[in-house]
């Protein structure tokens, strides 16, 4: 008899570690055409059991994501199982695969051998993110390199470890920030977001926040990055509930790793609202060292505008210029004042003109209709700095302030 | 619509509280709408949807949806109470006063809502009748930090000192990280002229809550009377019409001795005191206003 999609998701809430279900779940997720929902279930059978059947779906859910290499190192894998049955599409795509030209393995650290992980194209490094060149020297001295580089760090008995909180006005790339930090450590990424810390609200929220962690440490070594902090660790001092307290509880005790090893897990986290984050959360062994992302800086807003006027059409635009008109810009309020010029060129073409590309005066228009949306986070973080800044907490915030000249 | 399975009406409303705690109304709509859409006209759905209402200042659609509410179940508890709030903020204060005493009424035992009409008596300036409100909530239930507060209130406003200080070592003790409990000290410094003390307070406050407006125009106005320039007014911002009344006499008497004395520097002594008088006028606002303008209030 066929299942439904809610009468699976019924049966893996009663028992989770039914891999019969959770295949069929994962097939049916792929039918779907909800390939990353699928990878991901098809990643939890392969884990629980790695067998021809897990890796072939994990396989399809890779090609059907055109993540090509990463389906055939899957399906490659498949094939070394008994009861391993060949895809029509995997089969093709295998002749036409030539062999790898880069190598294999690479030797790190003496004699021992560590296999290289495979790159996927679409993997957010440093160098995609633009400008920005003061915090990317700091995350790499302070995060990626004592995280690849343990010895070196030792010797100088300088400690990396804790965990590092990004936090900045929304839209500026804190998120992406932290995808490139796990791909240049070369560690697997665990992401947490408000729809996992939403269902935490509910039901046994320290089991899943456990559970989490066990993932991110099962997956070593990982980066477990928590997006908006400030909604899982929200400052006990405000919350009313119960609940909230507990998980903040919980949380600290994940954190510090008591009877438990945190050791190669990197725990990264970003928030838009720094001062709603409990201030436990902020010690040292924690998310001691805080960074602000601010808005994109000149070069970094270059980048995104290129990045954004890429192949649509345009004439005469001076991205110099618009990107001296677009100080404390978000990359989200750059793509937005480009959806703007877009529309007001598309409007014209169906108001009866003839059919141009986006022009400057397109672009004037989108600017005098735009504001920055990070204006009234850098507010608040001004009158945190001018009245409460005496305990260096917004430093960096400060500093962004008067080099900006932020009024 | 979300991509997980149905949720209860209770796990939509934790959920939903949870954003509400933590200010997060657009993501709380988001998820109310989608509540509302499985479960129409429930009343827990529909009064966190007036909660997001009113903590957004959408006061009409808040109080059209309560009386959505009402409408269902005219004994719904949690809708009357917040009622009151939105008809006090809307200025129907006789309104609200009906709805509280329908609450007392039928709630004899909830010392919370004595305090909250002993809070409406002190807007109204009933003092008497509210302090008698505050001493019946403070019996009911001498841990509610409203019930403290209104009591507190009361003792201020009867410059009972030792009462005061007791009400608010009583607040310090069972409150310590209330937001009232540090509005309630602020307010108890600066009748003791203790201005850089308070502001101190009002920057926790403001670390806490930087996005209040609220917070951030008291921290301006401490920072004002707190200011190096308003050193000279500390005596009449300290113990106020005395103050000015004592300022008058001595005046009087100085101008006399001097004009008998030095009659030389009379006159500079007149520009002197004119000077002073127009600076204690016209400074005081016109630093607020720049302080208030520096922090984009």
């Amino acid at each position: 008899m066929t299942m439904t999609r809610e009468a699976y998701e019924a049966a893996l809430v009663s028992d989770p570690f039914n891999i019969e279900s959770r295949l069929g779940y994962a097939r049916l997720l792929l039918d779907a055409q909800d390939a990353p929902a699928a990878l991901t279930q098809f990643e939890l059978v392969a884990r629980q059991r790695p067998d021809a059947a897990s890796l072939s779906g994990k396989a399809l859910a890779l090609l059907a994501l055109e993540r090509t290499p990463e389906a055939l190192e899957a399906y490659t894998a498949a094939r070394q199982h008994p009861d391993f049955t060949g895809h029509d599409a995997l089969e093709q795509l295998q002749h036409k695969a030539r062999p790898a030209t880069g190598p294999v393995l690479s030797v790190v650290g003496g004699a021992k051998v560590v296999p290289l992980k495979p790159q996927a194209p679409d993997q957010v490094r440093f160098a995609d993110v633009g400008g920005m060149e003061d915090l990317k020297k700091t995350l790499r001295l302070h995060i990626i390199e004592p995280f690849l580089r343990p010895g070196l760090f030792a010797k100088f008995k300088k400690s990396g470890g804790g965990g590092i909180l990004l936090y900045g006005p929304p839209g500026c790339g804190k998120t992406m920030i932290a995808r490139a930090i796990a791909n240049e450590c070369n560690a697997s990424f665990v992401s947490v977001g408000i729809s996992e810390v939403l269902s935490m609200w509910h039901g046994e929220s320290e089991r899943a926040l456990a559970q989490l962690f066990e993932k991110a440490r099962a997956q070593k070594p990982c980066v477990l990055f928590f997006d908006e902090l400030d909604a899982l660790a929200f400052s006990r001092s405000k919350a009313h509930s119960e609940n909230s307290r507990t998980i903040v509880n919980e949380f600290l005790s994940q954190l510090d790793g008591f009877e438990r090893d945190n050791r190669d897990v990197l725990f990264l986290a970003a928030t838009n609202m720094p001062w709603d984050v409990d201030q436990a959360m902020k010690r040292t062994g924690r998310f001691a060292r805080q960074l602000f992302v601010p808005p994109p800086d000149a070069e970094a807003r270059k980048h995104i505008i290129e990045l954004k006027l890429r192949d649509i059409p345009v004439q005469d635009i001076d991205v110099d210029a618009l990107v001296t008109a677009t100080p404390h810009y978000s990359g989200a309020d750059i793509d937005g004042l480009v959806d703007l010029a877009k529309e007001s060129t598309l409007h014209d073409i169906l108001s009866g003109a003839p059919e141009r590309p986006i022009g400057p005066k397109d672009m004037e228009y989108a600017l005098e209709q735009m504001q920055p949306s990070t204006i009234e986070w850098l507010k608040t973080a001004r009158n945190l700095v001018r009245y409460a800044g005496s305990d260096d907490s917004y430093r960096d915030v400060e500093k962004y302030l008067k080099k900006t000249k932020f009024a | 619509m979300s991509e997980f399975p149905l949720l209860s009406v209770r796990d939509y409303a934790l959920q939903i509280d949870g954003l509400i705690e933590r200010n997060r109304y657009a993501h709380a709509r988001v998820l109310i709408g989608e509540a509302l859409a499985h479960y129409p006209n429930d009343s827990t759905l529909l009064f966190a949807a007036a909660r997001v209402d009113y903590d957004t200042g959408a006061r009409d659609e808040a109080r059209h949806t309560l009386q959505q509410i009402l409408a269902h179940d005219p004994d719904d508890y949690a809708a009357r109470s917040l009622m009151v709030n939105v008809l006090q903020d809307q200025g129907n204060l006789p309104q609200a006063e009906l709805l509280l005493i329908e609450l007392i009424r039928e709630y004899p035992e909830a010392g919370f809502q004595y305090a909250r009409y002993a809070l409406l008596m002190y807007r109204t300036l009933h003092i008497e009748k509210a302090q008698a409100l505050a001493r019946e909530a403070f019996r009911l239930d001498p841990n509610n930090e409203l019930a403290l507060t209104t009591c507190l209130i009361g003792d201020i406003i009867d410059g009972r000192k030792g009462a005061e200080q007791a009400g608010l070592a009583r607040l310090l003790q069972g409150h310590p990280e209330s937001e009232n409990t540090a509005r309630m000290l602020i307010t108890h410094l600066l009748s003791r002229g203790r201005y850089k003390a308070a502001k101190r307070i009002a920057v926790e406050l403001l670390k806490l809550y930087p996005n209040s407006r609220e917070v951030l125009e008291l921290v301006v106005q401490l920072d004002a009377l707190s200011h190096w320039s308003m050193l000279p007014l500390w005596p009449l911002n300290r113990w106020g019409w005395a103050a000015s009344g004592a300022l008058y006499v001595l005046t009087l008497l100085g101008m006399n001795l001097v004009r008998n004395q030095a009659p030389l520097f009379a006159s500079a002594a007149t520009w002197t005191l004119l000077g002073y008088c127009a600076y204690s006028w016209i400074y005081p606002s016109l630093l607020t206003r720049w302080l208030k303008r520096r922090a984009g209030l």
